[in-house]
């Protein structure tokens, strides 16, 4: 069964001067529980596309289906709900709260549902036990290496139980050893049934993945 | 949740404290002025010693008849006539106390001098000295009998008995008022030139006046409650009517009974209509003065919360990614403010005590000596109202920029922090 259905996606950037089209008539299927990679040549649309299938942004034409729900029509309320049940995003510049401790910016999901401050808690150290960064749990951000800010990111990823996660070069600003790590978490989390699109400009990592698809000048070639 | 935002609005004021800073104090600036305008009007309307009771007193002193068939209109907004005080106003029920005041320009020659001094002095019933509660250095005021007598007395305060008398005992030593003997009853404490109602240089019941009946007077009437305040102005206006009906074609305009807050605003017009007017256009001043007060200095905060915004529109973009909805990054960015805010609110308020201290000659007119009743300054109206120029204010300098971000698509906010 397809969790990720993503039918005739274009996407076209209109500023005043140029447009760019950053995505041409995209299909593409994702199964539940898949481990998929997209390459690609800078600019070809790996973000935009994962953006939108993330339901961060919007398609100018074609239709996003989710776990079988139409995503295109929906209003930001509801979008915004099944971001924080579906979904979890990990970025290449890790984007941690600078003014919150690890434990806080792991909590950050569900403070976005129903749930209390001692549940919130239990799971944040459920998950930072799981990355391996329960010894770092007051650190602040800036007190963190790469690696272990790309740990707390997959945390807050993870917090929520979330069916897809969607990692863009989640190793980019890493080394290859720290990228091993995150790999491997990654891979541990897949094999629990979490279905991962994964970013990457490393083709060795790419080919550990389940599938490697490859886009250039905004169409899928592979 | 709050617990969260709140722990990281401190850490944020932690980790930038150059801005924190600087923009705490605009917000304690913008709020001691705030303060120090609202503190020096509250102190005008505060009672304290000798008008202790100005927020049960009611004042009238406005006496204005137009002729409906030739149009003259006679008025005087500085008095009412005797007769009128006597037949209409003294049997009114309701108030504790009806006070009458008689303010007189007299020539005054003390006993075994040939000096001559030019003072003003007030002709009162006795009741005022129960309305008003003046300290005695020496001697007392004259009494209900000595008042319907006519007793020639007077009660000095104690600048006029040194001017009079240098260093002797004014008790009981004798002054001509207007040529008249007048007997030295009594001597006041000096009483501060805010007490406007009670103030002259000595004191005399009017009934000693020649031909009292034919001057006006200004009537204080105290109430036993503010709450009988809607029944005594029911009661001055049946007068009116009373009058009205029994003289015509004449129409009486009493204009008033005024509170104290409206009685100190009122320039002294002849009309109701002119002088509610007047308060309504006092009431737009205000409003316009405190949105300038709030407005400018929002509008410079809001610079600073825009740039501190800025530097967080990642955060922003996360936390919708996760699932913040709009609103919800909305009501967390305004009540981050607030605690700033709020921070500079307190730190404004003990700014605008210091101000009015130390410029209380200026802003008061109080002498060096002279006291700043306490519950004008520490009461809980003062906090509500430090608490909503914190509020509005919060609104004025992070509304638009909170509204701008938490619109802002998520993709757009992600990417800005990026670049940099
Ligand atoms: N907000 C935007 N406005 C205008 N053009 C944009 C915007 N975002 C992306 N683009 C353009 O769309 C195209 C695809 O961008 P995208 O970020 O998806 O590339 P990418 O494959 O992720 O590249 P990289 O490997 O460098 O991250 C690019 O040409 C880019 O300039
Ligand atoms: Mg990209």
């Amino acid at each position: 069964m397809a969790i990720i259905s993503l039918e005739n996606i274009t996407k076209i950037y209109r500023t005043k001067e140029v447009e760019t089209v950053a995505l041409e008539n995209v299909n593409l299927e994702v199964q539940q529980g898949e481990f998929l990679s997209i390459m690609g040549p800078s600019g070809c649309g790996k973000s935009t596309l994962l953006n939108i299938a993330g339901l961060l942004d919007q398609p100018t034409e074609g239709r996003v289906i989710l776990d079988d729900i139409e995503t295109v029509a929906m209003r930001n309320g509801e979008l915004a709900r099944f971001r924080n049940r579906m979904l979890g995003f990990v970025f290449q510049s890790f984007h941690l709260v600078r003014s919150l401790n690890v434990l806080d910016n792991v909590e950050l999901p569900l403070l976005y549902r129903k749930s209390t401050a001692s549940e919130r808690r239990r799971r944040a150290v459920e998950v930072l036990t799981r990355v391996g960064l329960s010894h770092r749990m007051k650190h602040f951000p800036s007190q963190l290496s790469g690696g272990q800010c790309q740990r707390v990111a997959i945390a807050r990823a993870l917090i929520g139980a979330p069916k897809i996660i969607l990692a863009d070069e989640p190793t980019g600003n890493l080394d290859s050893h720290m990228s091993q790590e995150i790999m491997d978490l990654l891979f541990d989390l897949n094999k629990e049934g979490t279905t991962i699109i994964m970013v990457t400009h490393d083709e060795r990592l790419a080919q550990r993945t389940q599938r490697v698809i490859r886009f250039f000048d905004g169409r899928r070639i592979q | 949740m709050y617990r969260i935002y709140f722990k990281q609005a401190l850490q944020m004021l932690k980790q930038n404290p150059f801005i924190s800073i600087i923009s705490i104090l605009g917000t304690a600036l913008a709020i001691m002025m705030i303060m120090t305008v609202i503190v020096t009007s509250e102190i005008q309307n505060a009672s304290f010693a000798p008008e202790v009771n100005r927020d049960r007193t009611l004042y009238l002193h406005t006496f204005t008849t137009w002729d409906t068939i030739t149009n003259i209109q006679n008025s005087n907004s500085t008095g009412i006539p005797y007769s009128f005080c006597k037949d209409y106003i003294l049997p009114i029920k309701t108030p504790e106390l009806i006070v009458e005041t008689d303010l007189c320009q007299t020539i005054v020659k003390p006993e075994g001098s040939n000096d001559i001094h030019l003072l003003e002095a007030l002709g009162t019933d006795a009741d005022f000295w129960e309305l008003y509660t003046f300290t005695f250095v020496q001697g007392k005021p004259y009494s209900q009998e000595e008042f319907e007598s006519g007793l020639r007395a007077a009660v000095l305060r104690e600048r006029t008995a040194r001017m009079l008398f240098k260093d002797e005992n004014p008790i009981g030593k004798s002054m001509e008022v207007n040529f008249l003997p007048y007997r030295i009853v009594g001597v006041v404490k000096e009483i501060s030139p805010l007490a406007k109602e009670s103030n002259a240089a000595f004191w005399i019941p009017y009934t000693s006046l020649p031909q009292y009946e034919n001057d006006i007077f200004r009537i204080m009437l105290l109430a036993r409650d503010k709450s009988d305040f809607p029944k005594i102005k029911q009661e001055i206006a049946d007068v009116e009517r009373k009058y009205t009906l029994a003289n015509p074609p004449l129409v009486l305009d009493l204009n008033g009974p005024l509170e104290h807050r409206h009685e100190v605003l009122n320039p002294g017009y002849p009309h109701k209509t002119k002088t509610e007017h007047a308060l309504r256009v006092h009431k737009r001043k205000t409003v316009l003065l405190f949105s300038l007060l709030l407005l400018v200095p929002a509008l410079n905060l809001s610079g600073f919360s825009l740039s501190r915004l800025r530097k967080r529109l990642d955060e922003i973009g996360i936390r919708k990614a996760f699932g913040a909805r709009r609103h919800v990054i909305l009501i967390h960015v305004l009540f981050e403010n607030l605690i700033t805010t709020l921070i500079g609110g307190a730190i404004g308020l003990l700014l605008s005590y210091l101000a009015i201290f130390s410029l209380r000659r200026w802003l008061l007119e109080i002498s060096a000596d002279g006291t700043i009743p306490g519950q004008a300054l520490v009461s809980f109206p003062v906090f509500l109202a430090v608490f909503a120029a914190c509020l509005l204010l919060n609104l004025f300098s992070a509304g638009i920029p909170a509204y701008r971000v938490a619109r802002m698509p998520i993709v757009d906010s992600l990417m800005q922090n990026d670049k940099k």
